[in-house]
């Protein structure tokens, strides 16, 4: 049980203090509601290279990482199609720091016209190294636009396309940060030996006079419910023909979402999951397969994908793929699977909570999602799903006609 | 308020961290503890001396590795993965350079179900032969995928380079390595250094009386006795190569590998290497990825680092650069590596690195489980916590002319093997 405390700031800044007596380090996060899902469809990839852009310093500060390290910090940031996310762990007696460094790269960045042209090239070479310069790299980037017709769900974090990061002016920047990177659009998490009563002053103190936003709604296209099955080939210089299928589920705040996260772990969290011991020692047509979920806001996908051994067809792969799901649909798991797959999940969750960073990001993102409180109930929504469950969302959900199929083909 | 001035703030320069404790099972296997008892989860990791250092051919530490919870005399490959992941727990084999380990992550109430699951694999491991052809097989497959990425063939020419064709710590692996290996060679190694030989067991999280007491039960009866220590008779090159190209046809980024054989964290120099390796690529505000990356935007990353194994030690820089820019990127790696003995670093960068490193110490000691890892890392080289003490207070008292003159023994850039993998 992660206990906490929360406090809204006259501007909307939403603040979220977890006490933690066992660490000298302090955590502080804060997650910006905007995502990938938030971008225009011409300026894709535009939060992440403003993730980049953040650390170019702001307004009052001509550096963010210098001030940090000498107070023996450090930083990160990730971005998702829902949210950016941007943590520091320091020592605790810092902590004033961290803020100070935080709070002026929201009141306004220094929007230097250098740093936008390096970054872009960071990003450029980011692309390279992730997507284009490794084997399978661009699976998402065709998977996207393939299973999506209308979600902003339908580009990666990255972009649709590199043109867009070439070609992002100052004037965009400008317009993005003051319209998202508002204190009424953001969370902050504090998990440390401390409590509000100590930090609240200090908050105020950095944070206060940073002036509020527009409300954003947060509303997005929303997919049509996919009618008739999609697939793809494509052929690439790779080793091993792989296969990717992915079907629509439901959002992040779907009671179902956890038993579709329960199914991908029967499927394939473990030794002992369906796949590991049916397809990749029994049958042995793949060397690799797995099932998971994403964990996107709005409905997002629920993913298959195998690497096929040299011997299997890209056929009896899709057979191998479909009778694991029709199984299910017939004669449900067992639950004995079921209570494995919730204890994994169990001892994760125990995992993540002996972790102060953990804590603060899982605390912020659950704010974001919901409520900061979703990171205690989680495990009982957990608990609470049945084998009947499992069984009505296969059939629901793992269907034909809302499938979409990528075969990844080894050029011979 | 004026935003320009940066808040001030008392960081304490003391070094405070949590150390182990020990005690003895009642057959004195060695049991390293840390406790903390608001936890409900608990890390257990058994330790084997050996290692990849002690295999006769390659890859065979780690296929007795990963084949350890494939099947026993007892349990099947099938039954082991049941009785671990049922209770919600998570194993994991691994061979390193010089011990393998088999770790356990579990909730503290489930260990007394697990280990005797755990004893079985350590008394009576049976390496059947299908789950040998299946490692063989995949492992072939994963391989080929991994020769598709340029960072896998610069990092396997480098320790190629480093260490030559036949040393142990070479990791650099050929097609032909998997067919080599048989159900023999993994008994002969398991019966050598794993099978009823010693070990060490870290227990860190929930470590109760209740948990000490489940372990003796489990493992305190194990008859045992110390594996076959043969030192190492492999000797590095002695000159490797200076620039090596491995081509990798298409690729839109280079990987680049520099490097040479350095001191270890035994050496008395070490701490002031360290705080100069830091400096130099070791952490995001370092002059490689301050020049390289944030001024120039040659790279996404670029960082360096120090390796200390038992019989060696290395010290490397590794990047993945726009393939136009792998010229460019050199030249700046020795123009950055010249600066580190030409030029006195200023009293304001030496004092951000200070900090720096020290926070990062602290940070790295938070948790009992990150402080067990800190005390395995000693506990392996042989060290003890003299080693974190000496270390912080020579980072507190490092001065500009000590970097320069450790720079110009240590940091020659003439010296460094180059790898380029790419098109």
């Amino acid at each position: 049980m992660i206990h906490f405390e929360e406090k809204k700031l006259p501007n909307g800044l939403h603040l979220i203090v977890h006490h933690d007596a066992t660490t000298p380090m302090v955590a502080v996060n804060l997650t910006y509601k905007v995502g990938a899902r938030d971008e225009n469809p011409e300026r894709t990839g535009f939060a992440h290279l403003f993730e980049h852009l953040m650390f170019g310093g702001s307004a009052n500060i001509p550096s963010y990482d210098a001030p940090l390290q000498s107070v023996g910090g450090e930083n990160n940031a990730f971005t998702s199609n829902d949210i950016t996310n941007y943590y520091v762990t320091l020592p605790k007696d810092a902590l004033e720091t961290a803020l100070w460094l935080e709070s002026d790269r929201m009141l306004e960045l220094a929007f230097s016209e250098k740093s936008l042209e390096v970054q872009r090239n960071v990003v450029i070479e980011e692309f390279n190294q992730r997507y284009l310069n490794q084997p399978y790299g661009d699976v998402y980037l065709l998977l996207r636009p393939l299973a999506y017709l209308k979600h902003p769900y339908r580009w990666p974090t990255i972009g649709k396309s590199i043109e867009h990061i070439r070609e992002a002016t100052m004037e965009e920047v400008k317009d993005f940060f003051y319209r998202f990177y508002r204190p009424n659009n953001a969370v902050l998490s504090i998990a440390g030996n401390l409590n509000m009563d100590e930090v609240l002053p200090l908050v105020e103190k950095w944070f206060g006079d940073i002036p509020a936003g527009e409300e954003l709604k947060h509303e997005y296209p929303q997919e049509e419910q996919q009618l008739q099955s999609r697939e793809l080939t494509v052929e690439r210089e790779v080793p091993l023909d792989a296969i990717y299928k992915v079907f629509h589920m439901p959002d992040r705040l779907s009671p179902d979402y956890y038993a579709f996260d329960l199914l991908s772990d029967i499927l394939s969290r473990g030794d002992a999951a369906r796949f590991n011991r049916r397809l990749i020692k029994g049958k042995k047509l793949f060397t690799d397969v797995q099932a998971y979920i994403g964990g996107d806001f709005d409905p997002g996908l629920f993913s298959m994908s195998g690497f096929l051994n040299p011997n299997t067809s890209m056929e009896q792969a899709n057979k191998a793929l479909w009778e694991e799901i029709e199984q299910i649909k017939k004669e449900g798991v067992t639950e004995d699977e079921l209570q494995m797959a919730k204890n994994k999940v169990i001892t994760t969750h125990s995992f993540a909570q002996t972790s102060v960073l953990n804590k603060a990001m899982g605390l912020g993102i659950a704010a974001v999602i919901h409520n900061a409180n979703l990171v205690n109930e989680e495990v009982d929504f957990y608990k609470a799903v049945t084998t009947e469950d499992i069984q009505r969302i296969a059939k629901d959900f793992l269907k034909e006609s809302n499938s979409t199929t990528l075969y990844y083909k080894a050029k011979k | 308020m004026d935003r320009t001035i940066a808040p001030k703030v008392k960081v304490s320069e003391d070094f405070n961290y949590v150390k182990v404790k020990s005690e003895q099972l009642d057959n004195d296997i060695p049991l390293y503890y840390i406790d903390q008892p608001e936890m409900d989860v608990i890390k257990l990791e058994c330790i084997f001396k050996g290692g990849m250092s002690t295999q006769k051919k390659p890859l065979l530490a780690k296929a007795v590795a990963e084949l350890l919870k494939e099947g026993t005399a007892t349990y099947s490959s099938e039954q082991i993965a049941a009785q671990i992941e049922a209770k919600g727990a998570f194993l994991d084999t691994t061979a390193k350079a010089d011990y393998l380990s088999i770790t356990l992550y579990a909730l503290a109430d489930q260990l007394i179900h697990l280990l005797p699951t755990l004893r079985s694999i350590i008394t009576e491991a049976s390496f059947p032969e299908e789950e040998l052809q299946d490692f063989i097989d995949n492992g072939k497959q994963k391989f080929a995928v991994n020769n598709e990425k340029v960072s896998f063939l610069a990092k396997n020419e480098f320790m190629q380079q480093l260490f030559g064709e036949n040393h142990p710590y070479n990791d650099k692996l050929a097609l032909e390595d998997f067919d080599s290996i048989n159900r023999a060679d993994l008994q002969d190694y398991y019966a050598d250094y794993i099978q009823n030989k010693s070990f060490s067991v870290m227990l860190s999280g929930k470590v109760g009386e209740d948990e000490k007491y489940i372990l003796n039960q489990h493992f305190g009866s194990l008859d045992l006795t110390t594996s076959k220590s043969e030192g190492m008779d492999f000797k590095p090159l002695e000159n490797p190569n200076k620039r090596v190209k491995v081509e990798k046809k298409g690729a839109s980024q280079a990987a680049l590998r520099l490097g040479k054989l350095s001191i270890g964290k035994q050496h008395e120099d070490f701490p002031a290497l360290f705080f100069l390796n830091t400096l130099f690529g070791g952490f995001f505000g370092s002059r490689l990825m301050t020049n390289i990356r944030e001024e120039k935007g040659y790279t996404y990353g670029i960082g360096s680092g120090l390796m200390s194994l038992n019989e060696a030690a290395y010290f490397f820089i590794s990047s993945e650069i726009g393939a136009n820019y792998v010229e460019e990127t050199l030249a700046e790696i020795q123009k950055e590596m010249q600066r580190l003995s030409e030029e006195l670093i200023t009293e304001e960068e030496l004092n951000l690195v200070k900090r720096y490193l020290q926070g990062s110490l602290m940070r790295s000691f938070d948790g009992p489980f990150s402080a067990m890892d800190r005390y395995k890392s000693l506990y392996l080289l042989g060290l003890d916590y003299n080693y974190y003490d000496h270390l912080w207070s020579e980072f507190s008292r490092m001065t500009a002319e000590k970097l320069q003159t450790t720079a110009k023994k240590y940091m020659r850039f003439d010296d460094l093997s180059i790898i380029i993998a790419g098109a």
